[in-house]
């Protein structure tokens, strides 16, 4: 299970084990947190959005062999957004491909299934399903904030 | 172990998914469930997403792999899915793919009529 930092009701700060068991807590406690903010249908967009970035550390993470280390989420809602940002030691994404990312990314030709890829859709529906992506990398110190705006009232 | 069930109706295959979620930890169990069945000879087959409350790219890939096995041989429907994941398939154009109905009885009816 995912550990909670943050003092109740001010955001969460989740450090989370690097294992694809964490994933499924993780991403249904900030969820949780987004249904405060958000209908279901974009809180379920966080929640996918999130599990793919998840995704992505945990396996790029056993590529760089730092099984034993943890990844940081937080999540806070503010200024008519809200916001969750993913703290890592391994490259989340690869640096500049979220930025070639659109619409089309997702297309493929329907009448040829050989075609059709089996992976990596992850980054795409990063993408498409939040409103900003942002990619820091400093060092060793790789940080993924994501954005989605909150319905006005 | 995923936790799914089986049935066969009127010569279709219906695979009932019965896990709350579908995502990178259980989606090659997913993907081995799909082909196994395609190997055993299945050619019509329902993916029952009932009691599934979401899925990731990692599931999708198993049923896209599924979908290139099968190919020719026959078809893959899935059956039921929520709104968030219904909004993922359509993001993801899988409403190319698969045919995708509201409930297992018309996907069944689907296949066998």
């Amino acid at each position: 299970m995912p550990v909670d930092l943050a003092a109740e009701n001010s955001g969460l700060h989740l450090v989370v084990a690097r294992s694809l068991d964490a994933i499924g807590p993780t991403v249904m406690k900030v969820r949780d947190f987004a249904l405060a903010y958000m209908n279901e249908i974009s809180a379920a967009e966080v929640e996918l959005a999130l599990a793919e970035v998840l995704t992505n550390s945990i396996k790029h993470g056993q590529a760089h062999a730092r099984e034993g280390t943890n990844i940081t989420v937080m999540a806070e809602a503010a200024d008519g957004w809200l916001t969750v940002e993913v703290l890592d030691n391994v490259p989340v994404a690869p640096v500049g491909m979220f930025e070639l990312i659109t619409e089309d990314s997702l297309d493929f030709d329907p009448q040829d299934l050989e075609s059709i890829p089996e992976s990596g859709r992850g980054l795409a529906l990063i993408v498409l399903t939040m409103d900003e992506v942002l990619l820091n990398v400093v060092a060793d110190h790789f940080s993924l904030r994501m954005r989605k705006k909150l319905p006005t009232h | 172990m995923l936790k799914s069930s089986e049935q066969v109706r009127d010569r279709v295959l219906v695979i009932s998914i019965n896990e709350p979620r579908l995502e990178a930890n259980n989606a090659p169990l997913f993907r081995q469930i799909l082909l196994d069945r395609i190997e055993d000879g299945y050619q019509q087959i329902v993916i029952d997403l009932r009691n599934v409350q979401f899925i990731d790219s990692s599931a999708l890939g198993a049923m896209i792999s599924a979908v290139k096995r099968m190919a020719a041989l026959g078809s893959i429907t899935l059956a039921a899915p929520n709104a968030a994941i219904s909004r993922l398939l359509e993001l993801t154009r899988m409403s190319k793919v698969f045919p995708i109905t509201q409930t297992v009885d018309e996907a069944v009816l689907r296949h066998a009529g």
